[in-house]
């Protein structure tokens, strides 16, 4: 069956009443989590996990993509009209939207924000709807070698790229090795970490870590760290409209937006910190009106807008072929996945092929539906900043204890979520970024038994671990992550010392 | 910067240094079932605590040479210099209330004292008015998670309604 013909299948799954209910709320509840601070699409969808016991997989996975999805175009709202970029990906459309915004063109800011997001949403899903089957046709050869190459080389991008400092961002996923270490070894039986007590032998779950880390860490961080006052929202005037010379300066940024998140997106690197920032700067470089840059362009805005929905698209293809997440949100999904006995992978596209296209399907229609939610009705979702600021972490507060404890229904996770909560805010305190811990903790245990593997069929062997072409050119990729930075930083200083 | 913060950063590394000492104990200490074949269960550990105390001393060292990590921002404007430790504990305190109450008096017990209690060190004074959008939320959130999801929540002092 060709990749068009399962395309058309797919949209035949995705358009019934029911996924398309499910699709809706997943784009209302993905905009809403993106418009509040404090709470994103990650802690989102971890909060409703449990419906996976009673929803159908299609169903689910719709919503949860939908709100993957409506999380970027609630964010782009916040950092136009707030100027608190909430993820990474929103701090580039901040530093040109928000001076817009001062400028009364608040309204041009947050149409080609959203445009740009529907067009690079169609395009990059476009791209996806073709490459990730490709590219799982050609993953069924890759060894448990090649597999535990790939996730090293993941481990580093994410360690080393993400947050000011290396080191720091090693810890992170230092940290996340261990906590994955902890439970009975699935292959041996062998207890790792328990301290004797009987609930750990299940390990801990992903979906507390994740939710407290995110949820309760940043209510601790807030309640200690933050100045107590309110944000100023600047009022919008007029309708989320664009001129004609808006749409001249913005539809070449949109495309080449596109062009840098994708590919960035696909390749683990980091999270969507790097393209939007690339496409920041490309954009400032080649617009005719240079000097408006810092004063409110449109090509500040529709540039990293649209390279950061790109970039969300093509971390779906390593996840959907490989089952390798790249970023926080494609590990819950992935976790969202595995709950239905679904493991993402090179068989993925052969053993639930409805599922998948349905699911891609669904991207396309749920970038639709973002583009006619967001647009004409922005200023319902700006009135949701005037939720009070307590009510806000206390609600966040009780979703994530409310979340930590229906996972397993066990008390113990509440500890848990606690204790992780305060290494959450530890590691805002000491500026340690948190989504290596994250990919850390999924993809340890996942990295250990493709380790193992490849060992077990070598008898032990190490070279068994470089032995195939892919492994040599992932580690020469791995060297090349790790060294680069070194040797650039050491030629700065060395030509700073020669001035 | 202050010697005051070179502390904390210090004690931040520390641990996981120590974190990554506790791996090692643990795992040499480890009992390891006889089957476990060429590549047992302890490989990775090591691997894993090596990289950690590696990777804190690193920061130690960093540290000592004056390189400090910058706190993260929010999205709620400025940061302070010095830990609120007072909201803080208050914040902490009422999140350990929940795990205490939510089996022995319930869902909507837990989750109102919890709502209550951030959001009065967040700021909301008008205690009245709290506790009642705290009982709301939390009566919303019971019955559209029970009912309109089917996730379970302990009923606790609502059983039979």
């Amino acid at each position: 069956m060709g990749n068009i013909e399962s395309l058309i299948n797919g949209f035949a799954g995705a358009l019934t009443l029911t996924n398309l209910t499910f699709g809706l709320i997943g784009t209302i509840l993905g905009t809403l989590v993106g418009v509040l601070p404090g709470i994103g699409p990650a802690l989102a969808i971890a909060l409703l996990l449990p419906i996976t016991y009673t929803v159908s997989p299609a169903s689910a996975l719709i919503m949860f993509a939908a709100i993957y999805y409506g999380a970027m175009y609630g964010g782009s709202t916040t950092s136009i009209l707030l100027n608190t970029p909430g993820e990474s990906g929103s701090v580039m459309t901040a530093l040109e939207g928000h001076q817009m915004a001062k400028r009364g063109r608040a309204g041009a800011a947050l149409a080609t924000a959203a445009i740009g997001s529907f067009v690079a949403g169609t395009i990059a899903t476009l791209i996806l709807a073709f490459a990730a089957p490709s590219l799982a046709g050609w993953a069924i050869a890759v060894t448990a070698a090649d597999y535990f190459a790939l996730m090293l080389v993941a481990f580093t991008t994410v360690g080393t790229l993400l947050g000011r400092s290396m080191l720091r961002g090693l810890a992170s996923l230092g940290v996340g090795l261990t906590l994955g270490l902890v439970g009975s070894d699935l292959q041996s039986g062998a207890v790792r970490l328990t301290f004797g007590n009987l609930h750990a032998i299940d390990g801990i779950e992903t979906v507390t870590v994740i939710v407290s880390l995110f949820a309760i860490g940043e209510a601790l961080y807030i309640a200690g760290r933050a100045k107590n006052t309110g944000w100023s929202i600047i009022p919008m005037k007029g309708k989320a409209l664009m001129t004609r010379q808006d749409w001249k300066r913005s539809w070449r940024p949109w495309l080449r937006g596109t062009a840098i998140g994708f590919p960035l997106g696909v390749i683990p690197a980091g999270g969507s910190e790097i393209p939007t920032f690339l496409s920041y700067a490309t954009e400032k470089k080649l617009s005719k009106n240079k000097d408006e840059f810092g004063k409110g362009a449109i090509e500040g805005v529709a540039g990293p807008e649209a390279a950061n929905n790109a970039n969300a698209a093509g971390a779906l293809v390593p996840l959907l072929a490989l089952g390798l997440p790249t970023s926080a949100t494609a590990a819950v999904v992935l976790v969202a996945f595995q709950s239905y006995n679904i493991q993402p992978g090179p068989l993925l596209f052969v053993t639930n092929a409805d599922i998948v296209w349905t699911l891609i399907a669904s991207l396309f229609i749920g970038n639709t539906l973002l583009l006619l939610l967001n647009l004409p009705f922005v200023r319902v979702w700006v009135r949701l900043l005037k939720i009070p600021r307590p009510y806000l972490f206390s609600g966040i507060t009780c979703f994530a204890l409310m979340g930590a404890y229906v996972a397993n229904n066990a008390i113990f996770d509440l500890w848990i979520a606690l204790g992780v909560g305060i290494i959450g805010f530890a590691f805002r305190r000491f500026g340690v970024p948190i989504t290596p811990l994250i990919i850390g903790l999924i993809l340890g245990p996942m990295a250990e038994l493709q380790m193992r593997r490849s060992l077990q069929i070598s008898s032990g062997d190490v070279s068994a671990l470089y032995g195939t072409t892919l492994s040599k050119v992932l580690y020469l990729i791995l060297i090349m992550v790790v060294i680069a930075p070194l040797v650039w930083n050491f030629k700065k200083k060395f030509a700073n010392k020669n001035k | 910067m202050n010697n005051k913060s070179i502390k904390g950063e210090l004690a931040f590394a520390g641990s996981l240094l120590i974190l990554g000492l506790i791996v090692v104990f643990d795992t040499a200490t480890m009992l390891v079932p006889p089957a476990s074949g060429t590549i047992g269960p302890q490989i990775f550990p090591y691997l894993v605590s090596g990289f950690l105390i590696l990777v804190s001393l690193g920061i130690i060292i960093q540290i000592l040479r004056g390189n400090l990590g910058q706190p993260e921002g929010t999205e709620f404007g400025d940061t302070i210099e010095k830990t609120d430790f007072k909201t803080l504990l208050i914040v902490a305190g009422t999140m350990a209330t929940y795990p205490l109450l939510i089996e022995r008096a319930g869902f909507v017990v837990a989750s109102t004292v919890a709502f209550f209690g951030v959001s009065f060190a967040f700021g909301a004074k008008n205690t009245p008015k709290n506790l009642l959008v705290s009982l709301i939320f939390s009566l919303i959130v019971y019955f559209s998670f029970t009912r309109g999801l089917n996730v379970n929540l302990p009923s606790g002092i609502l059983r039979g309604i």
